[in-house]
């Protein structure tokens, strides 16, 4: 367990010391998150708002799409760093280096998970939760809600960078996987429309993303947004999403360690 | 430790690695066009990059591997570093079966290629080495003297807080090999160490691995293309060619094969190991 640990913060490390060498990341750690945002904002706002799926006004619209877009930044920053890491370790050899190691394969790709997360959110979380407590979403009184969220949020989107870190391995160009997670993930997952406004069909999809889940918890906790399945049954659908996918990690690892011992190269094409 | 280890040897005292018969066969994917559509089909060929390769490392020599481009060489190592799994054929070291225990292994080797890749270049030398040695489950004081020592061992003491892209390709090199002694390995691989350095950079890294192998009493691996450099450092010499072992001994002895060959000796001077390669290659082909 020692040495698991000392492997992911060694991970973590790394991505920090290698990604903030220029004051430009600035802007994809903050300005374009926002600029998306008030994007969406500014596009509902001239309509009327008269509790369509319970949101009710201008503040109430500004604290579903931020607890929407704070989850799907997380998120969303997972598939971008898995595919950049995974290209960068293959061109660079140190893939190869790292796979001459006895190392934890798990440890490594959470690790990295876990830093791409810290260091390209954080500004972003910081600017949505001001803004639920302006909007008076987070109070005094439930302030304690706040460190809760973003446990909720640290947790689900390392495991789900996990699966995508295990995912690149295999492949030098899964650019499918950026076309899949991109579009199809901010729309069904609820970050800018209610799922329960979905046709049946698309709720069906809905389901599949774990970020689906991972938001309904955070409007029903806060209020924000009542779930038409309960809470329970979202938090339910969380955990077996996460133990799914902690089982893909695994199962990928071990196909790729073995494809690895048989070719030499962690790809498949 | 990383992994129990499996299926020891009789022999537990050898302080050597031992490969015997080794063959890798890998699987390469064709792609066929068709007359007619766009996409075309793969087709499946077997390709034998290694067809019996046998050799020994001990500890405190250095054995080098030469061939033509192609003949085996970088397979043979990624085998004997555990990277890859041979197809068939056994691979032991100190007595400790390689191809069961690879977890175990991969705590006592290392693989130094030549080049620049290998490295993160965005990040300095020591916080390389501090990386590369999490990755061995290194830590805290120990990590940090041993990064101290393999700094100051390679001549990097005072580029340590330079970012690697601003190194030398000399500088560069020297970095790679304290990278490959930071999980301080038995056993160590190196492929082309001195790639594309100057002569007094080379001579340098040379001498360096000689200490390696005959102070420190690392069993190392040597592939190059330059013949001088086997000539200078090689305790014992394995020639490839297409996969298999075609010549191997001493320099001295490889040499020797050709006194029976009175062509090839075209002055009154010794020949040298770089006839000695071209005359052997050239005679397993004719």
């Amino acid at each position: 367990m020692k040495k698991f640990l000392i492997v992911m913060k060694a991970e973590i490390t790394k991505q920090q010391q290698h990604d903030y060498h220029s004051a430009y990341v600035y802007f994809s750690l903050l300005i374009w998150p926002i600029l998306g945002f008030f994007e969406v904002y500014y596009a509902y706002k001239p309509f009327e708002l008269t509790d369509y799926m319970g949101i009710e006004d201008g503040k109430t619209l500004l604290a579903f799409l931020g607890t929407g877009f704070m989850a799907y930044t997380c998120f969303w920053s997972m598939v971008q760093n898995a595919w950049s890491m995974a290209n960068q370790e293959r061109r660079g050899g140190t893939l190869e280096i790292a796979s001459l190691t006895p190392a934890s394969r798990l440890a490594m790709s959470y690790g990295r998970a876990l830093g791409a997360l810290i260091q390209e959110v954080w500004m972003f979380v910081c600017f949505c939760g001001f803004l639920l407590m302006y909007t008076k979403t987070i109070r005094w009184d439930n302030l304690f809600l706040l460190p809760a969220v973003l446990l909720l949020l640290i947790i689900s989107s390392t495991v789900w960078g996990g699966m995508l870190n295990a995912v690149f391995l295999f492949s030098r160009d899964a650019s499918i996987v950026m076309d899949v997670f991109d579009m199809p993930m901010t729309l069904f997952s609820g970050t800018r429309v209610p799922v329960d406004s979905f046709p049946c069909w698309a709720r069906i999809v809905s389901m599949v993303f774990p970020l689906t889940y991972c938001i309904n918890i955070i409007r029903f906790a806060l209020h924000i947004q009542k779930s038409s399945r309960g809470w329970q049954a979202e938090i339910l659908g969380l955990l077996i999403c996460l133990g799914v996918m902690t089982a893909v990690t695994v199962f990928l690892i071990g196909r790729a360690e073995r494809h690895n011992r048989e070719t030499g190269e962690l790809q498949f094409y | 430790m990383y992994g129990a280890v499996k299926g020891r040897l009789e022999d537990q005292d050898a302080r050597k690695i031992i490969a015997q018969h080794l063959v890798k066969d890998y699987i390469l994917k064709e792609k066929i066009m068709e007359k007619s559509g766009l996409f075309g089909r793969k087709q499946k060929r077997v390709i034998h990059a290694v067809k019996d390769i046998s050799l020994e490392i001990p500890q405190e020599k250095i054995i080098g591997v030469l061939g033509i481009n192609g003949a085996g060489k970088t397979t043979t190592i990624r085998m004997l570093a555990s990277i890859i799994a041979p197809t068939s054929g056994s691979l032991t070291m100190n007595g400790v079966d390689a191809v069961k225990n690879h977890l175990w292994i991969k705590e006592r080797i290392n693989v130094i290629s030549g080049g620049e890749r290998n490295l993160y270049w965005r990040l300095t030398a020591k916080e390389n080495l501090r990386y590369f040695g999490s990755l061995y489950g290194l830590s805290g004081v120990d990590l940090d003297k041993r990064i101290a020592y393999l700094l100051r061992t390679v001549g990097l003491e005072e580029a340590a807080n330079v970012p690697v892209e601003r190194y030398s390709k000399g500088m560069k090199q020297r970095l790679q090999i304290a990278r490959g002694l930071i999980n301080d390995p038995i056993y160590l691989f190196m492929d082309e160490p001195t790639l594309g350095l100057d002569i007094v950079i080379a001579k340098e890294i040379r001498n360096l691995v000689s200490d390696l192998a005959h102070k420190e009493g690392r069993g190392i691996l040597l592939t190059t293309h330059y013949i001088s450099e086997a000539e200078e450092l090689c305790d014992y010499i394995y020639i490839l060619d297409k996969g298999r072992i075609i010549a191997e001994g001493t320099k001295e002895q490889l040499k020797g094969l050709l006194a029976y060959e009175p062509k090839v000796v075209t002055s009154v001077q010794e020949p040298s190991l770089e006839e000695a390669l071209i005359e052997i290659i050239n005679r397993c082909n004719s």
